[in-house]
């Protein structure tokens, strides 16, 4: 299933500014992996997945989505196999209904208005809001426009799926629904957020981007419980790893449990 | 200002009266958006003078607005949301038209009657643009454009426009709202502050329209919008276009209101 597969090499992008948001950035993400990308502000997380998704292309290194480079002749590919949910789902839901922005991916690429229909209730339905296909996005929820987001994005069946902040701004009970939904797919994941403790439960990589360089890439628990690391990085060590609040005593059985 | 943004965020519930089964709804978009642009297209035909004539039109938002069972509130409101724009469009035809019009022997003021048909004709216009929307809805229209193969970047900048303003609007709302927490003693914002207010505005909504743009190509959008396959046809989409058209055809051939006065008076 190599094309699951994500590769950079020394990847390294500028703005028209002159500001280096990535620098030298190199990984390789297998297939089904689960992947949290974290940084401080401005550590080149949004620049890093314009970069995967080919929205903008490095100056230097390259960019692999499967066994394709991602560049101008390859792009149409590229996006039907990578999906970004964007971290604000009012950019992602621009049609009138629910179903006619989940069925906005398949219409452009042709498909039949009949195996459109099924794949936009598929896509519902694994979201759990087949309930809401014909309610006017403007009118749902915080929880229930990023359900739609992920909708929308996964009616087109990409291999690999790329959230910003699938949980910024959600009450904690559509926090963790977000996130059971996600831990239940299959798909090659992309995480970025600063909801580290969310990382830690989905991710079992993660790389810390530090002024756009890969500061840290290996296991999320061991990355996210070093202090010292993650101090450096603008970053805390998620509140699951902290110690107790009121006997400060260290929360050793939590790691255990995990 | 706080009342024009609840006004327009509210103008997303008449788009979802569409949504109720009934005869009209139920007539093809294209059926119902051509009617609408024949009936415009009808009333700006009249004479400036005329406006006895205009009265008959009258009964075309009347019936759907019964027909549909659309609460004639919501419409009410927001044309007389509009009616400053025609007041300010036609204020000043009373002060340079000072010809004397004779109706049933009475002399009116020709600057006073070109006002009232404008305004009569105006409210007529936004009322039916108002109940196009209410009884086929945004997506529909869009369809029905389609359809006239009115070029596809403008049924989407359509339907984009529709799908923003409200988000737009709550932006410039929260603008505001963010002024006046640390102008509390203002009822306005000062006209200093009008120009980064505005170029804020503008830069925001640059950068939504970009990710916008990005979250569309990202979803496999080349330019061109795929609406998905619309109803067929049936006798109700012919029948009922073609009543109204006979009877506007009527109403601009024969002016009825006088027809009728003038059978009124040969009775008496």
């Amino acid at each position: 299933m190599s094309h699951h597969k994500v590769e950079l090499k020394d990847v390294s992008f500028s703005y028209a500014d002159g500001h280096q948001a990535l620098d030298k950035v190199t990984f390789l993400l297998g297939h089904g992996e689960s992947v949290g990308i974290v940084g401080a502000n401005g550590a080149g997380k949004s620049t890093l997945l314009s970069v995967l998704t080919g929205i903008q292309f490095p100056q230097q290194g390259t960019v692999r989505i499967g066994d394709m480079p991602v560049n101008k002749k390859t792009l149409p590919h590229i996006r039907r196999s990578v999906g970004l949910v964007f971290q604000e789902p009012d950019d992602q839901l621009f049609m009138t209904t629910v179903y006619d922005d989940v069925a906005f991916g398949p219409r452009n690429y042709k498909l039949e208005e009949e195996e459109v229909g099924i794949r936009v209730m598929e896509a519902l339905e694994q979201v759990g809001i087949s309930h809401l296909k014909d309610r006017p996005p403007y009118k749902l929820s915080g929880g229930e426009k990023r359900l739609a987001a992920i909708a929308a994005v996964i009616s087109m069946k990409p291999d690999i799926l790329i959230m910003d902040e699938p949980t910024a701004s959600l009450d904690p009970r559509a926090r963790r629904k977000i996130m059971n939904i996600l831990n239940g797919f299959s798909h090659t994941k992309i995480i970025t957020s600063h909801d580290l403790d969310m990382i830690m439960d989905m991710c079992a990589r993660t790389i810390v981007l530090k002024k756009g360089a890969v500061a840290a890439d290996g296991d999320t628990r061991q990355i996210l419980s070093d202090e010292r690391l993650m101090e450096e990085c603008g970053l805390e060590i998620p509140l699951a790893l902290q110690n107790c609040p009121v006997c400060r005593s260290a929360k050793e059985k939590n790691l255990d449990d995990k | 200002m706080a009342d024009i943004i609840s006004s327009v965020m509210e103008v997303k519930h008449i788009d979802e009266l569409s949504k109720q089964k009934n005869l009209i709804n139920a007539v093809h978009p294209l059926a119902k958006l051509l009617l609408t642009l024949v009936y415009i297209f009808v009333l700006a035909s009249f004479d400036r003078y005329e406006v006895a004539g205009l009265l008959p039109f009258i009964l075309y938002p009347v019936v759907v607005i019964i027909i549909c069972d659309i609460p004639v509130k919501n419409i009410f409101k927001r044309v007389v949301l509009l009616e400053p724009f025609i007041i300010i469009t036609g204020i000043l035809n009373p002060v340079f038209d000072k010809s004397i019009v004779e109706i049933g022997g009475v002399e009116i003021s020709g600057g006073w009657l070109t006002f009232f048909s404008l305004l009569l004709r105006s409210t007529l216009m936004i009322t039916a643009g108002f109940l196009l929307v209410a009884t086929t809805g945004i997506e529909n229209i869009a369809r029905a454009l389609t359809l006239l193969r009115i070029p596809t970047v403008f049924v989407l900048l359509f339907l984009l426009t529709y799908r923003y303003i409200f988000v737009l609007t709550d932006e410039a709302g929260r603008l505001l709202k963010a002024y006046h927490m640390r102008a509390p003693k203002q009822s306005g914002v000062r006209i200093k502050v009008w120009g980064s207010m505005v170029g804020q505005l503008l830069i925001r909504t640059y950068n939504r329209a970009q990710t916008i743009y990005q979250s569309m190509i990202l979803k496999g959008y080349t330019g061109r919008y795929n609406s998905g396959e619309g109803s067929g046809v049936n006798t109700l989409d012919i029948i009922y276009p073609a009543l109204w058209l006979l009877f506007m055809a009527a109403a601009r051939r024969f002016n009825i209101p006088l027809l009728l006065s003038g059978l009124l008076n040969q009775l008496v």
